[in-house]
């Protein structure tokens, strides 16, 4: 009896460890669809990521990651969610080297969640000039590979033909049965044997090597962290960091950080690349590092790697891409730009030091030399006094009818400057307006003995060149929505068409879906593919393989 | 005598850095720390310094309460001690980091409560009455399809003169009262008092059936509370669409 109940025990546990190895169930994972299984370096990675509602609660911004087989962050994206997904792109450096690469996606308040996983995918990226690939990554364990369902559902995909030649147009219509599904994308592409069989979707475990980022929930907004300190030694620093950002003058953050020197913001509504300036709070002659952490969660530490060889067909396969993309490049150039534009509404809808007393332009008066003619003919309430060559500002307290006995706050195009010589030499005609607060004003525990905030027509801040401990960096903020135009761009037959992507729309959930789409020059098999997430969190997959001669 | 001397420089030129410094940063910090640290967004506002005058009559309430400000912006700050300026209509916070006063910047209040004498008062800041910009706050007694809203004032009432806990001989003495309002969007503000009369004139299409359930639950207006159950029930009724 006790030795059939032992091997009764022994089936069951191994059943379920071998469910547990091939599971593909979703739970409250986010979960990643790609537009393609390769890319060549320098291509945009399109993605749709469901987000399942569970996970509503931890905010709305998504961060994607392209990370390298030895879980170096490649790039980043933060997309902002809709009622259930985000959608995005990573875009694919023209350098990186030809490898296995896995992209995947998270949400900042998860940071600190236990066993945080994601479901996400592989992807090869062939280097654009690659002479020959011959040997190429793959995962030791297969089994990480997720296999989606692919039967027991009707999802029938139809076209009007089975053969086709380049050029032809392509319409058919695919069926999606009511009541099945919660998130259904269809996509067509151009298959890569090798990357096909070898890629796929993958259940990331995260970490959070950094460790230091809060596990914030961020809302239309993301955050930023960093550490400050002293250059010198290397140590810590306890200054107030101060955050500007460029293009925005009305606004200011400071962050007090703690023993370890790290500090953190967070930048509401900010879209697209964000072009802050961080400083620490001092005067001395103490000089600062300050750096900015990626926000990142790594999710490939537990996979392992073989090195396999490339068949010559898929090598034929591969290299004709390269040779396409290289085409494609030469004759329409990039198909997405770096995205140099940035928003970020004011959060409190005035300047953080209120709305000021006096709004001075210059331009509605006669052009004057220097400051300090400026402060005597057109600022009212503002003393500015010269000895010795140090220059001081006083401003009139409105409130006790005196002068503070301090100097105010001074800031230049939004910055805080605690030097006065940067204004010593401005002329009227470089500023486009001086605002004057002649109250004490109070931001957060922060207070202000009256403002003195002016505008620089020239909004590049170049003056802030070469000053020690103030530090201009690019922070990607929130991705503008864009759509992936897939449409055949040539005119007529001379022009080549090395499309290798046709089309990667998200789906109702049910009813019929009719395509058209115009094929490109690229000869082989082209799959088009339907994966959905089922109402009892499956993953489910269906495609129909065409050929192109 | 050298050593004194010594001293004296050292103490001047402490004092002359620390000015020094003082005025080149043009930001007080106090003693900061990580409780400064907020992301979401910090507070605006105006360095206050209240007169004897405000801290005995205009305050409200008596001291110092724990508070929660919900901002425009969708912000919510608490565990704030909060006062209610009635004379001047404006939020007074005090912050415990700096030791200062500050009056909260209005113009990104939505609301305001505070914990007063077992009971949660909360304060909203009208912006439109009858289409037209306001900017004032109002203690909210009951939301739905019409609000009831208390208008805190006060008032300048000459009396004979006498002599004041301060020893000043004063003429003047400062009254606080309360204006109520029924507020919709459509209608704006509508005073009202806190009688039957006043329900069944501003109702008068519902003016039975007021009458039926003020008589069916025994009751009798003439307070905040027994008003707010009314309209409740006026609610319940579908009396307030």
């Amino acid at each position: 009896m006790s030795k059939a109940l032992k091997i009764l025990l022994l089936v069951v546990w191994a059943l379920t460890g071998v469910t547990a190895h091939a599971q593909n169930k979703v739970k409250n994972e986010l979960v990643l669809f790609a537009d393609r299984d390769f890319c060549i370096s320098g291509d945009t990675l399109w993605v749709k990521v469901f987000v399942p509602e569970g996970v509503h609660q931890f905010g709305n911004i998504v961060h994607l990651q392209l990370e390298s087989q030895s879980g170096n962050l490649i790039s980043t994206g933060a997309i902002k969610r809709g009622n259930s997904h985000a959608e995005g792109f990573i875009a694919v450096p023209d350098s990186l080297q030809t490898g296995l690469y896995f992209v995947h996606a998270f949400l900042n308040a998860q940071r600190n969640t236990d066993d945080l996983e994601c479901i996400g995918r592989a992807v090869y990226v062939y280097n654009r000039f690659e002479e020959s690939i011959e040997q190429l990554p793959v995962l030791r364990d297969k089994s990480f590979l997720m296999t989606p369902a692919t039967n027991g559902k009707t999802v029938n995909i139809s076209a009007d033909q089975s053969n086709y030649t380049t050029r032809d147009e392509v319409k058919g219509a695919i069926n999606v049965p009511g009541d099945e599904f919660v998130f259904v994308v269809a996509s067509a592409r151009m298959i890569d044997p090798f990357s096909k069989a070898n890629t796929g979707f993958l259940n990331f475990k995260m970490k959070d090597l950094t460790t230091t980022i809060p596990a914030f929930t961020e809302k239309d907004g993301v955050v930023v962290s960093g550490n400050i300190s002293d250059k010198a030694s290397g140590n810590p620093a306890k200054e107030l960091v101060l955050l500007s950002v460029a293009g925005n003058g009305a606004y200011l953050d400071y962050y007090y950080p703690d023993s370890s020197g790290v500090f953190h913001f967070f930048l509401p509504r900010a879209m697209g690349n964000a072009n802050i300036i961080l400083q620490p709070l001092t005067v001395g002659e103490t000089l600062f590092d300050i750096n900015v952490t990626p926000v990142f969660m790594t999710g490939v530490q537990q996979l392992k790697f073989d090195t396999t060889f490339v068949n010559p067909v898929q090598a034929q396969t591969i290299e004709n891409s390269i040779k396409g993309t290289f085409f494609n490049k030469l004759f329409y150039g990039v198909s997405i730009r770096p995205d140099e534009s940035f928003e970020m509404p004011n959060p409190y809808g005035m300047p953080f030091y209120g709305w000021p007393d006096n709004h001075v332009v210059p331009d509605n008066f006669i052009d004057l030399p220097d400051f300090q003619e400026i402060s005597r003919e057109l600022l009212i309430g503002l003393q500015y006094r010269d000895r010795n060559d140090e220059v001081t500002f006083r401003i009139l307290n409105y409130a006790q009818d005196r002068f503070f006995t301090k100097e105010p706050l001074r800031l230049i195009n939004g910055i805080p400057v605690f030097k006065n010589s940067f204004f010593q030499n401005l002329k009227s005609t470089e500023i486009e307006y001086i605002d004057l607060v002649k109250t004490e004003r109070v931001f957060g525990d922060l207070r202000f003995k009256g403002v003195l905030s002016v505008a620089l027509k020239d909004k590049s801040n170049g003056w802030l060149a070469q000053q020690p401990n103030i530090f201009q960096l690019s922070v990607p903020c929130v991705q503008y929505t864009k759509h992936v135009d897939y449409k055949a761009k040539v005119e007529g037959l001379a022009q080549p068409d090395t499309r290798q992507q046709f089309f990667n729309e998200m789906l109702e959930e049910s009813g019929s879906w009719p395509f058209r789409f115009q094929l490109s020059d690229v000869k082989g098999e082209l799959e088009i593919r339907v994966e959905a997430i089922t109402k009892s969190g499956e993953l489910y997959r269906t495609s129909k393989i065409i050929a192109v001669q | 005598m050298i050593s004194l001397l010594k001293y004296t420089g050292v103490v001047f030129g402490m004092l002359f850095c620390l000015t020094m410094q003082a005025q080149d940063l043009g930001i007080d910090t106090y003693q900061l720390n990580s409780a400064a640290n907020n992301l979401q967004g910090k507070m605006l506002g105006e360095v206050h310094v209240l007169s004897s005058d405000a801290t005995y009559y205009f305050l409200y309430p008596d001291d110092w309460v724990t508070g929660s400000v919900t901002l425009m912006n969708g912000n919510v700050y608490e565990n704030l001690q909060l006062r209610y300026h009635a004379f001047e209509d404006e939020l007074i916070a005090y912050n415990e980091n700096g030791r200062f006063l500050f009056l909260v910047e209005k113009e990104l209040v939505e609301s305001f409560s505070f914990e007063d004498a077992d009971r949660t008062r909360k304060f909203i800041r009208l912006v439109k009455n009858n289409n037209q910009q306001t900017n004032m706050y109002l203690e909210e007694l009951y939301k739905a399809d019409i609000s009831l809203l208390v208008n805190w004032y006060i008032y300048e009432q000459t009396v004979s003169p006498y002599v004041d806990r301060n020893g000043i001989t004063r003429a003047i003495n400062y009254v606080m009262h309360k204006d109520y309002y029924l507020y919709t969007e459509k209608n704006g503000l509508e005073k009202i008092r806190l009688k039957k009369r006043s329900l069944f004139l501003r109702f008068p299409e519902h003016k039975t059936e007021i009458r039926k359930i003020i008589r069916k639950n025994h009751m009798y207006i003439n307070n905040e509370a027994s008003m707010v159950k009314v309209l409740g029930l006026m609610q319940e009724n579908g009396l307030l669409e």
